[in-house]
Order: structure tokens, then C-alpha cells, then sequence
């Protein structure tokens, strides 16, 4: 810094806001780094303020009162301030005062870390400030907008679909040709196999033939070998000889029994036949039916006499009894004369006389009712003038409502009564009388009628009572109403009386004629009655009935008498009829020794003795036959039998007897049986098979011999032959028509076309990336060339701030656009950052370069005291120790640094900081202390601080590589790049080496930074060390870039992730597996195409090829050998201005380093 | 037999079941195809009443696998068989297996392929009886063929009767796979012509003595195919040939560059290519069968809008502005590359220290060829960034069908050098430009 620095040596507070009455001094300040520590209220910020005060006391606090003591420029200064008036000491003399920077840089030395975290604004203000100064009139973001850069190839674009698309269907065309190419070479084969086949299929029948009948033959020989297994014998024996053998020993065995069972009833039968003392032959035939029906006849006889004395004696008991009924009327001696029809005239007559009797009394009945009534002589002609004269007189006035209401009661009740009594005539009498009814109806009629009359003249009853006493009648007791109407009621009974008269004597008048009738035929009975008694001669004063009886009586006598005489005369017919029978009968029996019998019981006695014995005797004849022909019939079954035996035996050619032997072999015989009829089947289907066969017209003799197990296996290959016809005849076809469409296309023509078609395009748009890529890295190029050249000084001094005070670790880089940023560039990952993707500490770190490289830049020639108040507050032990670092830098710079604290452990961190810095001088001041405050902020011990500036090994004498070694290095990854290599890689002195590990400059990124960057005074300024370290430094990032080369970037978890091919179910697995492979892509999909994940899907992996390809995860370039590499890197060294004959000593070196690990 | 004496159509590399390239997808048809040209080629032979039909093998195009050749071929070649014309080919590096199978097939007797199995052999054209002349050929039986196939050439001479030799063979290429025969070894053999396959850009390399003459592809298949192109008629009279092009080609391939550096305005490129196309087409092109004319342009000269030009939007719309027929045949810029540079005095411009100074400088040294290690850090980069561009998945069509290299580093500086002369002339634009 060639300013002259101000530095506070002392400040005086006399009167401030919060200390009005009591006022505070610090003095012996440091001009490097013044740490002011104190409790709340002890006066830090009122400090702080002073100090800005004295620098600006224009815009000072009105009512402080302060004074300062500082150095500038050699010069020692005194200034006096209160009420915002200075005055000024320079050297012991009044003074206008130093040359300070303007007033309204006054906040940009006031560093609180709220303050830089929160003014964005301004930060972003800085930045569009230097990017305004440095664009030097061109815009390359318009330029490279208008040109259409990229950093990136284009995407998958139209054209790349059609190119895609295009490729495709050649791909398929092509396939297509190829496969009919294919198809039609192996034509002439198909046709061959065609031929084969049908062959077969010919030879197929045949040999289904052969095999048939060779399986026919071996079936016959093998039933032929099963049935010589048995007894030639079984030929001639049908199962059944054993159970033969036993059936005629029992018959022989049963007949001899039969024969002596005969011989003891043959001796009984003779012994019975003797007994029964018949004839030899026995009766005669029909002897015993003869005298059966002898007897019979003799039953009959003697049982038909029986009867007719009981039929006799009942006749004559009914002639006895009709004599009885006849008593003394008639003589027995007469009756058997008398003519019976004439009695029977006579019991006819009884019954018409008794009916015309019956007649005559119901008709005296009803002429008894009927007789007309004398008393009823009444004139009815003057009933009827009575009646109308009273019923008039009722009807004339004057007659009252209730009168002429009684008449028509009256008229009513006649009118009923009348109509009763014609009811009743007509019910019981004669139907006639029911016209009476209408007689009532006119009494009804005419009572009402005169009534009405009554009502309608004066007096007119007068004229009625007269012309009714002219009247033969009766007259009322009085001629009032009541009177008047009872008579008038009794005319009316007499009118109905009169009328029933008349009509009995009409119906009196109808049966005179019926009586008529009747008087002649009693006439006639009574005439008939007397000639009868007459002709039989009883008595006159018999009457019908009497003459009935006896004559019924007469007839029965004559009836029973008739019967005696013809049952008499039969009955002596009957016994001689018996008595002829029963002298035969004698005669026949005595001859057997019977006694004459007197009845028919006693033959019936004698018959069934006779009867008996016969059946005795037939029965012991006929036991004798049986007998006899059973001995003889024994005796010859027997014989036959036992020849039977003997011959069955000597037959089979076994000993006679042997039946064990012949039922073991009949136990065979179904065996035999059985398999005697495989070997004829056999045969049978044999012959048949040879006649098919060999009218085969392929026949082959030999076929006949061939064995069934060859047969079969050339039939199993020609019918696999023969399967095939159809479907080689279909290729044969297919393959002709499609090789035949083929020749008059023009798809792969046009195929072809379109795909050299979308190839150009798509080489075009290749071309465009060229363009554009190609454009983006020289604008790169270019930005990075001049982008900094124009930068202001500010920059520049920013830069280098933040490179010093993070040891190289990051590089202060402007973004241009809008607006405009600063950024930050991480040298060991080489990476730039916007300030919002930024730890907090190293925004903090970048802000503060800014912010500081501002003030310094805008300084005219007066360094002035930054402060910080409390910038670590609140803050973590990383952020304060790069807030430390940078103030300690800015020290060491030259410029008074204060820090204002509260903290104890704040104050420690410094002390931690400090205590190994030698070129920074500092002091620490309590102002608790300084104003005997009782509270004091408590400073932990130091030994409770971690060191965080890593203190590298010494390496005491090592060579490069055993310090290597000391260094415990970890293997170097080209993949972090070169930024991140460690500098041993670099460095080939292990004591410089050392330095740069003691400055904590570990990485190339830093030490590149820092030498860019104008840091070299942390470094070295020897230019050739520079240059030696550039030369490795190139060739280390020339092998970087050759190792990337068809690698590609590393597969990680979150990169199969991204590739959307990797499920839930395999990410894990795969994960491990893209470990194993150190996250190399291609080895990586080697070991899944060749099946190290089972299950994965082949698209799967495609699809996970392609996202690789498609981001860089695998480079479609080849890995390049290691003696390209060695070649590229020696290269390098040379193009680095190593000497050619050295450079590949160079490159060796290098790469044994980097094998080395 | 005409009266004029012995008339041969001869042509090669028909590359049947090929499609020319470039060709704007809304002007394509099948008019382009090679197989159009072939049955021209053949209508033509009738006509003119050929005595025989040569072809210099590469009649089918490996690309195809020789189907759809197939149709074609077997057409033309039943077209001449009707009219009594003889059709001899051998076998190219494309055909090599494809061929003599296909003439196989077709059992035509005048067809005849000839030395099959890398041998040499002869089919006589008899008149009245008596050998007229003879057609010595050898084919390919392999993809790849290192030696000469001259060295084999061991068939009798006959004083009386020419011979013409038909291979197919890469003319005074030495080394190459594909039958390399020098100049100097067809001069030695007794033969009239040597009629020469696999060169598809036709030409005469030697007048007489022998005649050797490359018929070339009859269709043009690409842009590297330029000018006429359609079959030969030979016409011998003893032991003279004369040659005569057939332009019945569809498509003609052609490239014109332009100088625009008195352009001062992009809207005055599309006369200006249109009326020298016109002049160089009008003049020295047959237009006759053409139905298509793709020209490639070049930009070159100092260009006050060198960066304007340099925009794609720029140049498509110059491609559309665009429209020009000559007789009936359009005409389309099949590619407008602009190879102008900006019209700036580097030197001068780089004694400042202003991005555009930086520039200059380093087009100043690209151009010299020194690099410093700056730039040559930069060039590395491009490099890198072209490599990666290449590298994308976006382009592994490409890659895998071989269509186009990865970048170098010739090509990194080249593109380097287009990009920095586009990006100063931007920058310059800009100080033009009121504030």
C-alpha cells in the first residue's frame, strides 16, 4: 500500500451521548489491529462513533466532545471536536487538517456484519459499477445473444427425430432385404427339404406299414414262446376232465347205491302182493267203477225214496189242513169231485163285490157334506137391496169425519171377511169359490164409494132407511151409524152364507151322476152274489168274503190231494229199483269174499275195502317194477360210467385214477386257452399285415425282417421329415412372392434416400453446434482475456483482497448480464458461485474484499481505520476466523484495524488468531478496565480454541516422495480436476512445498489464484520457481483432460436416479454397483448387459445407455491409452517451453507421481 | 448392325437401388432414381441400334442388397434380349456377388457377365459369322481387391479382331482396395479400349491407343459428382473408337462460388449467384434430359456483410430468394457455404486492447499459423467443445453410420477462425451501432 495510513493512537472521550458526565480515554492503540472490548454501555459503540466523529466531524454528533491523537504520514495529529467544529494540531501546530476521504464514504469504513449480509443492493451497485467501467464499449452478451452461442449441443430436435425415424426404417428395410436375402439363399435348400419331405412323406406310410406288421410279428412269436411254456396235453383238454372224472366217480358211487336200495323194495313189494291175497293182475279193470256206480245208483235209489215219503207226508198233512178250513161245509168224499175252475170263478167274484162295496161308502162320505143346507132359504135379492140401502144410508150425511171413517173400516173389514170366506170355500171345496174374492172387492169398492156419497148430500138418509124397510129384513135396533153398520154387517155375512149355499148345492148337483154309476154295479154284485150261493150250495147268508175263504180252501184240498196219489205210486217204483240192485251187487262182492249187504252203506263198506286192496296191490306191483329196473339200470350205468373214467384218463395219457395230475393240468387250461388265442389272433393280424405290406408299391423285402425299434426310428424321422412339407412348400412360396414384390419395389431406394436425406440435415445442424459451441468457447476465451482487462482498479484490488484473505481458495468474478453480480470462483473445485449459493462465510469473505477494495480505491492518499463493531456477533467459529483473517490481512497491509466487542469468547477467537501472526501488531483493550467498571467481559482460556490454521509436517530433509508420505495424501482423482490437486503434485521442492502448506495454500487452484491474482508476495516472485510450477501445472491438466477423454462423467446414486431407469426395486443395488466401478458408465452398463443385475430389462438398460450418453456419463470416445497420454502430457511440457529432450523426463516424473498413488 | 460400323453403349456404377442425395425432398421422385436412367440408357441403345451394351460393373448397389436392381435390371436387360443386342457387364466391388447370381437367375443368353471368379475372360461379337471384336473382361469375387488385376491378364491376342478390356478398376490409384490398375499398365496391353468401372465421375484418360475411357456413373449421385453424366457411345471403325457422352442424366450436381465482396447487401446475393449459375449453365451444360440442377455455392472475398452472411436465417432466405430455371430445369443451391471474411485490417485493429483487438489478434495468428500457448489452450477447447458436440447422444445417428468424422483439430482451428471473424465482425457492427 503506498498510502500514508492514519493511525489512532489515542481518543479521548469527554462528553458523548450516554457518557454526558463522565468521559473515557483509550490510548497506546496499535496501529495494526485494536481489539476494544467491554460490557454493554461500556462505551464501544460511543467509541466507534467518535472515531468517525474525529474523521468527519461535519457530520458529528452535536453533542460530543472528543478528542483524537494520530499518526499520518509520519506527522503526529491532535484533533479537537465538539459541536461538530474541529480544530486541528499537526505536530504541536494548528492545522486545517488532513486530507480525508469525502464525507459519504464515511459508512464504507464502518464494517458491521448485519450491514454487509443485508446491502445487497449496494453490493450489486459495486458490481454494476466495475462491469460499467470494464466493458470497454463492446457487448459481448449482446454479441453472443445475437450469435446465437451455446455451450451445449442442441437437443433432440426435429431433425434428430427424422434422422431417428429415417435410420429406423432403413434399419428395418434393410433387415427386411437382408432377411429375404437370407430366405431366398436357403431356397434351394427348402427345395431339397422339400423334396425330402415328400418323400417322406411317402416312405412314411410304408414304413407305418412295416412297423405294424413287424409289431404283428413280434406279437406272434412272443404268444407263440408264452404257449410253449405249457403242456402239450392242455392241446386236447378242455378244463373240465377233473371235475368229469369226480362227476362219474360219485355216479357210479350213487347208482350202486340205488341198487341196493331197489333190492330191499323189490323184496318188500313181493311180501305185500302175497298179502293182499288178490288176483296177480289185481281187479279187473273198471271192476271197482262198476260196483261204484252201482252203489251209487243204489244210494240214489234209496235216498230218492226217502225224499218222496217226506214229500207224502206233507201233501197229506196240507190236504188235512184244507179239510179243516172247509169244516163240514163240504164232505170230504165230495171234494176230490168238485171242479176246481169254478172255484176259482168264485174267489174272482169275492174280490170285485168287496171293491164295489168299498166305493159305495166313500161316496156316502161326501154326500154327507155336500147335502145342501135348508135353513139358508134367504131372498138374496133383498140381502143385496138391503145391503146397498144401508150402505147408502152410511154413505149420506150426516155423517161425521170419524162415521164416514168407520164405514170404509167397515167396507174394509166386510171386503176382508169376504174375500176370507171365498179363500177358504176355495181351498176346501171347490176352486170356484174363489171368485167370492171379487164379491169383496166390489163390497170395498162400494163402501168407499158411499162414503164419499154421504159427505156430498144433505140429509139423504131418510129415503135410504125407508127403502129398507120395505125390505123383508131386519131392521137395526136404531138407526144410528153404529147400529146401521152392525146390521149392515150381518147382511153381509148372510150375502157370504147365501153364496156358499149356492155353491155346495152345484157341486151336490155334479155327483148325483157318479152315484148313478155306482147304485148299478152293487146291483149287479148283489145279483151275482145270489146265483153262486146258489151253484155251490151253501148258505144264503154267506157273504162275499166267507165264500172267498172257501173256495180258496176247496182248491187247496184238491192241490194236496193230487200229490198223495202221485208220491204213493212213485215210492213203490223206488224200492223195487233197490232191491234189484242190491241182489247184483251180492253177487259181485261174494266173489272177493264180501257178505251180502242190505244197504248202500254196506257196499259203499265192502267197495272201499275192495278198493284199497286193489290199491295195495298196484302200489307193491308197481314197487316191484321200480325196483327191478332200477337194479338193472344200475348195474348198466355203472359200467358205462366206469368206461367212461378209464378212457378219459388213458386219452390224456395219464394213469387212470391220477386225478391230482388231471385237475392240475385243467387248472392250466385257461392259460392255454388264453394264450392259444394270442398265438391265433396273432397270427391272424400277422397275415393280414404281410397282405398290406407287400401291396405296397414301395415294398422291400428286407422290411419284413427289419426289427420294429430300426422301423420305428426311420418312421420318427421321416415323419419329422414329412411334418415339415407344408410348412417348407409355405416358405417356398412366401419366399418366392416376397422376393418377386421386392424386385419391383423401391422402399429401400427410398429408404436410402430419406436416411442420407436426414443424415445431411442432421450433419447440418452438427455443423450449427460446431458453430456455436466452438463460438461460446472463444467468447469464453474472450471474456476471460478482457474481461478483467478494463476492470477498474477496484476490481483488480477486490480480487486480490479475496484471494489473500482465503488463501487462494476462491477468485472474485464479475457476472455480466442484468444486473449485474459478483461471484465467486472456488479455485480447487473450479467452480464459480453465485453469492446466494455461497456458505455465509465466504459471501462474508467476498463482500468484505469488495467493500475494502472500494474504500482503498477511493482513498486519495489517506489510509483510514476500518471498523469492525461486532462483526463476529452471532456468528460461527468458521465465519469469524475468515472475518479475523481478513482484518489481519488488512493490518498487515497497513491499515489501523478496530474491532469492537462484547464477546468474551469473540476477544478469544482474536487472541487464537493473533497469537501466531508476528508481523501484525496489535493490542487488547477492556474498556470495563479503562472506565473501572465493575462488569468485565470474561476471555476464555486460549487453550480452549482449536487452532483452525492447519500446521503441515516439516519435512526435515524427506525426498519429494517420502514427504509424500508425511503428508498422508490421498490418492489424486483426476475427476476433481486440477484445481483440486494438492500442490506436491506441483511442487517438486518439499521445502518450498512446505512453505506454501504453512501459508495453508494446499491446492493448485489457490496457488494459481494467488498467482494471478498478484499474490505472489504469500508465494515467491522467483520467476523461474513460477515457471516451473506453470509447466506442472499444464501438464498435470493436460493428463487431466487426456484421462477424461471416453470417460465420461461418474455414475452416482443421483445420477441413476435422474435417469428415471432405475426403479425403487434396483437403485440400491445399482448404486453399489456403479460404486464398485468407481462410477465408470461403460463398465458400469457392461456388467448389466452382461446380466449382473438379474431382472433388469434389457430396455431398461437401453434407456439407461442413452440418458448417459445423452449426459455425459459415458463418452462415446475410446479411454486413450497410457502412451497417448504420456505423449500428450510430454507435449504439454514442450508447448510450456520445456526443452524437447527433456519434456518426456518431465512427463515421466509426472506421471510416476500420479501412478504413485 | 448399322451401317456406320460397330456402335457400343457403354456405362458403369448404375449403383441400382441408389438415390441421388440432396436432393429437396419436395422436388424428389422417382425421375431421379438411377433405375430412370438405366431404362433411358437402355431405350437409347435400341434406338441407336446398338451392336452391344456395355456396363463397367457396380450395376447393383451394395446399399440395396440387389432387389430392387433386380427389377430393373432384369427389364433393360429383356428390352435388349428382344432386340437382339448382347449386354455385357462384370462385377464391381458392389456387385461382386449380387451380380453374376442375378444374371444367373435371369438365364438370359445375351447377357454375360464376364470373368467371373477374378479371371479374365472373353465373349467375340461375331459378324457374318467371323469374330468382329472382342470383349475381355474380369469381375470382382470379393468386396476388396489389392493387386491389379492386369497382372492375370493372359488371354490370347488376335491381330485381326480388337479387343476391348472392361473392368472395373481404380485408375492410378495405388494402394487402393479396390483393383488399382495404373494408366501405364492399360497402355501395355494389345487392347483397342479399356472401358473402366468404379470412377463415378466420367471422363477420357486416354484418347487412343488404347481409348481408356472411365463411362462413369450415368446418374450422379452426389454432390461430389458434378457435371455431365449419362452413358457412352462408342463408335469403333477398326481399331479408332470415338466417344460421345449421353447427357441423360436427371440430376446434375455442379458448384459455382461466388464472389461477394462488393455486397453490401445480403439481398443482393440471390442475383447475383442467379445470373452466374445462369452464365456458367446456359453455356457450357446440356439441358436436355436434366430435371434437376443442384448447385453448391461458395461465398468467398471480404465481405462488408460477412456476418450477416453468416447466419442460417441469412442464408435460407438467400437459398429461398432463390428461384431460377434454365430452360425448363430448376435450379436450387444445394448448399450456400459462405466463406467470406470480414473486411477489416486486422493488424491495425490489433494494436488496442479491446475485445476486438483481442480478436484480431487471434485471427491474425490462426491465420499465420502461430499459435501461442493462449490460443493454442483455445483451440484445445474448441476442440473439446466440437468433440463434445459430437459426442452428444443428439448425434449418435451420425456416429454410428459413420457420416461424418469427429472433429479434429484442423477442423477445431477452422471453425475457430469462421466463429472468429463472425464474432469481430458483431463487435464491430456494435461500435457502428448509435449508442
Amino acid at each position: 500500500m503506498s498510502k500514508a495510513g492514519l493511525h489512532f493512537k489515542k481518543i479521548q472521550v469527554i462528553r458523548a451521548p450516554g457518557f454526558e458526565n463522565r468521559g473515557f480515554t483509550v490510548s497506546n492503540l496499535s496501529p495494526g489491529v485494536n481489539i476494544i472490548h467491554g460490557p454493554n454501555a461500556s462505551g464501544k459503540t460511543t467509541l466507534a462513533r467518535s472515531i468517525q466523529d474525529l474523521l468527519w466531524p461535519s457530520v458529528a454528533r452535536e453533542q460530543v466532545h472528543i478528542f483524537g491523537y494520530f499518526d499520518l504520514d509520519g506527522e503526529e495529529w491532535r484533533i479537537e471536536v465538539e459541536a461538530r467544529s474541529a480544530k486541528y494540531q499537526r505536530n504541536g501546530h494548528e492545522d486545517n487538517g488532513p486530507i480525508l476521504p469525502s464525507v459519504d464514504q464515511k459508512e464504507r469504513y464502518s464494517l458491521a456484519l448485519h450491514e454487509l449480509l443485508q446491502h445487497e443492493i449496494r453490493n450489486q451497485s459495486f458490481a454494476e459499477a466495475i462491469q460499467r467501467e470494464s466493458v470497454g464499449g463492446y457487448d459481448l452478451t449482446a454479441a453472443a445473444e445475437e450469435l446465437g452461442l451455446r455451450n451445449t449441443p442442441s437437443g433432440q430436435t426435429n431433425v434428430v427425430k427424422a434422422a431417428i425415424q429415417s435410420l429406423g426404417n432403413w434399419k428395418e428395410v434393410q433387415g427386411t432385404v437382408e432377411t429375404l436375402r437370407r430366405e431366398e439363399g436357403g431356397l434351394p435348400g427348402l427345395r431339397r427339404e422339400l423334396e425330402e419331405a415328400k418323400h417322406a412323406l411317402d416312405r412314411v406310410e410304408l414304413l407305418n406299414l412295416a412297423v405294424t406288421h413287424a409289431k404283428a410279428r413280434e406279437s406272434l412269436k412272443d404268444a407263440q414262446i408264452e404257449l410253449d411254456t405249457l403242456p402239450k396235453v392242455l392241446a386236447i383238454i378242455s378244463g373240465i376232465e377233473a371235475e368229469t372224472a369226480e362227476g362219474l366217480q360219485a355216479d357210479i358211487a350213487d347208482w350202486q347205491g340205488k341198487k341196493e336200495l331197489a333190492e330191499r323194495k323189490q323184496r318188500q313189494a313181493k311180501k305185500d302182493i302175497a298179502k293182499i291175497a288178490l288176483p296177480e293182475d289185481g281187479l279187473p279193470a273198471g271192476f271197482l267203477d262198476e260196483l261204484k256206480a252201482m252203489r251209487d245208483v243204489l244210494v240214489t235209489l234209496e235216498s230218492t225214496g226217502q225224499q218222496y215219503e217226506q214229500t207224502l207226508s206233507r201233501a197229506r198233512g196240507q190236504r188235512k189242513n184244507a179239510c179243516k178250513d172247509i169244516g163240514d161245509r163240504i164232505p170230504e168224499e165230495k171234494l176230490e169231485q168238485l171242479d176246481p175252475v169254478a172255484w176259482g170263478e168264485l174267489a174272482k167274484f169275492t174280490k170285485r163285490a168287496e171293491r164295489a162295496h168299498a166305493n159305495r161308502e166313500q161316496r156316502d162320505a161326501v154326500e154327507h157334506w155336500l147335502k145342501p143346507d135348508d135353513e139358508l132359504e134367504a131372498d138374496s135379492e133383498a140381502l143385496e137391496r138391503g145391503r146397498r140401502s144401508l150402505e147408502a144410508w152410511l154413505q149420506e150425511p150426516p155423517l161425521t169425519l170419524d162415521d164416514h171413517r168407520r164405514m170404509r173400516r167397515l167396507a174394509v173389514l166386510s171386503s176382508l171377511l169376504v174375500a176370507a170366506a171365498g179363500t177358504l170355500l176355495g181351498l176346501l171345496i171347490h176352486p170356484g169359490f174363489h171368485t167370492v174374492i171379487l164379491a169383496a172387492g166390489g163390497i170395498l169398492w162400494y163402501g168407499f164409494w158411499r162414503t164419499g156419497r154421504a159427505r156430498g148430500d144433505s140429509d139423504p138418509r131418510e129415503a135410504h132407511r125407508y127403502q129398507f124397510t120395505k125390505l123383508d129384513l131386519d131392521m137395526p135396533p136404531t138407526w144410528t151409524s153404529d147400529d146401521v153398520r152392525e146390521r149392515l154387517d150381518s147382511i153381509y155375512r148372510d150375502i157370504a152364507r147365501l153364496k156358499l149355499a149356492e155353491e155346495r148345492k152345484q157341486r151336490w148337483d155334479t155327483r148325483r151322476d157318479d152315484t148313478k154309476e155306482l147304485d148299478t154295479l152293487l146291483a149287479e154284485v148283489e145279483k151275482e152274489h145270489a146265483e153262486l150261493q146258489q151253484r155251490f150250495g151253501v148258505a144264503p147268508d154267506t157273504t162275499e168274503i166267507e165264500l172267498f175263504v172257501l173256495a180258496n180252501a176247496v182248491s187247496r184240498w184238491q192241490e194236496a190231494h193230487g200229490n198223495v196219489v202221485a208220491l204213493q205210486a212213485t215210492q213203490a217204483t223206488i224200492k223195487t229199483q233197490i232191491d234189484n240192485k242190491r241182489e247184483v251187487l251180492n253177487s259181485k262182492l261174494a266173489v272177493y269174499g264180501y257178505d251180502p249187504i242190505k244197504t248202500a252203506a254196506d257196499a259203499t263198506g265192502h267197495i272201499r275195502n275192495l278198493d284199497k286192496r286193489s290199491e295195495l296191490h298196484s302200489t307193491a306191483t308197481i314197487a316191484l317194477g321200480l325196483a327191478e329196473a332200477t337194479i338193472s339200470g344200475a348195474n348198466e350205468n355203472t359200467e358205462k360210467l366206469q368206461e367212461k373214467n378209464d378212457s378219459m384218463f388213458t386219452k390224456l395219457g395219464l394213469e387212470v385214477g391220477d386225478v391230482a395230475r388231471l385237475r392240475e393240468l385243467c387248472t392250466m387250461r385257461p392259460t392255454y386257452t388264453e394264450r392259444k388265442q394270442s398265438v391265433d389272433e396273432a397270427q391272424g393280424l400277422l397275415k393280414h399285415e404281410i397282405r398290406k405290406l407287400e401291396a405296397h408299391p414301395d415294398f422291400e423285402s428286407e422290411l419284413k425282417e427289419t426289427p420294429v425299434a430300426d422301423l420305428e426310428e426311420a418312421l420318427r424321422e421321416e415323419q419329422e421329415k414329412a411334418h415339415q412339407y407344408e410348412g417348407i412348400r409355405d416358405s417356398i412360396r412366401d419366399i418366392e412372392n416376397a422376393t418377386k414384390h421386392a424386385r419391383n419395389e423401391h422402399a429401400v431406394e427410398d429408404a436410402l434416400a430419406n436416411k442420407e436425406r436426414t443424415l445431411d440435415a442432421l450433419t447440418k445442424q452438427l455443423e450449427g453446434d460446431y458453430a456455436a459451441m466452438v463460438g461460446h468457447q472463444l467468447m469464453e476465451h474472450l471474456r476471460a482475456a478482457t474481461a478483467d482487462a478494463g476492470r477498474p482498479e477496484v476490481f483488480g484490488r477486490a480480487r486480490e483482497i479475496l484471494s489473500t484473505i482465503t488463501r487462494g481458495c476462491y477468485r472474485l468474478d464479475l457476472e455480466e448480464g442484468t444486473p449485474v453480480t459478483f461471484r465467486a470462483y472456488d479455485t480447487i473445485k473450479e467452480k464459480g458461485y453465485a453469492l446466494d449459493e455461497l456458505s455465509s462465510a465466504t459471501r462474508l469473505q467476498v463482500l468484505l474484499a469488495v467493500r475494502i477494495a472500494f474504500v482503498e480505491c477511493q482513498e486519495q492518499a489517506v489510509c483510514l481505520p476500518l471498523l469492525f463493531d461486532e462483526t463476529l456477533a452471532n456468528t460461527d467459529d468458521c465465519k469469524a476466523q475468515m472475518i479475523i483473517q481478513s482484518a489481519i490481512e488488512l493490518a498487515r497491509a497497513g491499515r489501523q484495524v478496530f474491532y469492537f466487542s462484547a464477546q468474551g469468547d469473540e476477544v478469544a477467537k482474536w487472541f487464537a488468531a493473533l497469537q501466531n501472526v508476528e508481523d501484525v501488531d496489535y493490542i487488547v483493550k477492556d474498556l470495563a478496565e479503562v472506565q473501572n467498571l465493575d462488569g468485565h467481559v470474561e476471555v476464555p482460556d486460549l487453550s480452549n480454541f482449536i487452532v483452525h490454521t492447519p500446521i503441515p509436517p516439516d519435512p526435515n530433509g524427506l525426498d519429494h516422495r517420502s514427504y509424500r508420505e508425511r503428508l498422508g495424501l490421498s490418492p489424486f482423482d483426476p475427476r476433481q480436476g486440477i484445481g483440486a490437486a494438492h500442490l506436491w503434485y506441483i511442487v517438486d521442492d518439499p521445502n518450498l512445498l512446505y512453505d506454501f502448506l504453512k501459508l495453508g495454500i494446499e491446492r493448485w487452484g489457490q496457488l494459481e489464484t494467488l498467482i494471478n491474482t498478484g499474490g505472489n508476495a504469500l508465494v515467491t516472485d522467483d520467476q523461474k520457481v513460477l515457471k516451473a510450477l506453470e509447466q506442472n501445472a499444464r501438464a498435470l491438466g493436460e493428463f487431466v483432460r487426456c484421462w477424461h477423454i471416453g470417460r465420461g462423467n461418474p455414475v452416482d446414486r443421483q445420477a441413476l436416479e435422474d435417469s428415471r431407469a432405475v426403479s425403487e426395486k434396483f437403485i440400491d443395488q445399482m448404486s453399489e454397483l456403479a460404486y464398485q466401478y468407481d462410477g465408470n458408465a461403460r463398465s458400469l452398463m457392461q456388467a448389466l448387459r452382461n446380466g449382473k443385475v438379474p431382472g433388469f430389462w434389457e430396455s431398461k438398460k437401453d434407456d439407461l445407455e442413452a440418458y448417459f450418453e445423452e449426459n455425459g456419463y459415458l463418452d462415446p470416445v475410446e479411454p486413450l491409452q497410457s502412451e497417448e497420454i504420456r505423449l500428450r502430457v510430454a507435449g504439454e511440457f514442450v508447448h510450456a517451453d520445456v526443452a524437447r529432450e527433456a519434456a518426456g523426463a518431465r512427463a515421466d516424473a509426472l506421471l510416476v507421481r500420479l501412478a504413485a498413488c | 448392325m448399322t451401317a456406320r460400323g460397330l456402335s457400343i453403349l457403354c456405362t458403369g456404377d448404375i449403383h441400382l437401388g441408389r438415390h441421388p442425395t440432396r436432393i429437396p425432398e419436395d422436388a424428389d421422385g422417382p425421375q431421379f432414381s438411377p433405375k430412370a436412367v438405366w431404362q433411358a440408357t437402355i431405350e437409347h441403345a435400341i434406338e441407336q441400334e446398338v451392336d452391344a451394351v456395355v456396363v463397367t460393373g457396380d450395376v447393383v448397389d451394395r446399399e440395396n442388397r440387389y432387389y430392387e436392381a433386380y427389377g430393373a435390371f432384369e427389364a433393360g436387360s429383356r428390352l435388349l434380349r428382344d432386340a437382339g443386342i448382347p449386354l455385357i457387364v462384370v462385377a464391381g466391388n458392389h456387385d461382386y456377388d449380387t451380380l453374376p447370381k442375378m444374371v444367373a437367375d435371369l438365364r438370359l443368353d445375351n447377357v454375360h457377365v464376364l470373368g467371373k471368379g477374378a479371371t479374365w475372360e472373353r465373349y467375340t461379337l461375331e459378324r457374318d459369322g467371323k469374330a468382329f471384336i472382342h470383349f475381355d473382361g474380369w469381375s470382382f469375387a470379393t468386396e476388396h481387391v489389392h493387386g491389379s488385376p492386369l497382372e492375370n491378364y493372359d488371354l490370347p491376342q488376335d491381330s485381326n479382331v480388337p479387343i476391348i478390356g472392361v473392368v472395373h478398376a481404380d485408375l492410378d490409384m495405388p494402394g487402393s482396395d479396390y483393383a488399382p490398375v495404373s494408366r501405364a499398365e492399360l497402355l501395355r496391353t494389345p487392347a483397342a479400349v479399356w472401358l473402366l468401372g468404379h470412377v463415378h465421375k466420367p471422363g477420357i484418360h486416354h484418347s487412343a491407343d488404347p481409348l481408356i475411357l472411365c463411362p462413369g456413373s450415368p446418374q450422379a449421385l452426389n454432390p461430389t459428382e458434378q457435371g455431365t453424366h449419362g452413358p457412352w457411345l462408342l463408335s469403333i471403325d477398326g481399331v479408332s473408337a470415338q466417344p460421345r457422352q449421353l447427357p441423360l442424366a436427371t440430376v446434375r450436381y455442379d458448384h459455382l462460388t461466388v464472389d461477394a465482396s462488393n455486397v453490401s447487401d445480403p439481398m443482393d446475393i440471390p442475383p447475383l449467384i442467379s445470373s452466374q449459375l445462369r452464365e456458367r449453365i446456359s453455356t457450357d451444360v446440356d439441358t436436355g434430359f436434366l430435371k434437376l440442377i443442384l448447385a453448391r455455392v461458395t461465398l468467398t472475398g471480404r465481405s462488408q456483410v460477412h456476418a450477416r452472411l453468416q447466419q442460417q436465417e441469412e442464408q435460407d432466405r438467400i437459398k429461398e430468394d432463390l428461384t431460377l430455371k434454365i430452360g425448363t430445369t430448376p435450379v436450387c443451391i444445394e448448399t450456400l457455404r459462405v466463406d467470406t471474411k470480414p473486411d477489416i485490417d486486422l493488424q491495425g485493429l490489433a494494436s488496442s486492447d479491446t475485445p476486438a483487438a483481442w480478436i484480431a489478434k487471434l485471427l491474425f495468428a490462426l491465420d499465420n499459423g502461430k499459435l501461442t500457448d493462449e490460443y493454442t489452450w483455445i483451440a484445445q477447447d474448441c476442440v473439446s467443445k466440437m468433440q463434445e458436440a459430437y459426442g452428444a447422444k443428439t448425434y449418435r445417428s451420425l456416429r454410428q453410420e459413420g457420416w461424418v468424422d469427429g472433429p479434429d483439430r484442423k477442423q477445431a482451428i477452422g471453425e475457430l477462425q469462421r466463429q472468429a471473424r463472425i464474432l469481430l465482425d458483431t463487435l464491430l457492427k456494435q461500435k457502428e451501432r448509435p449508442s
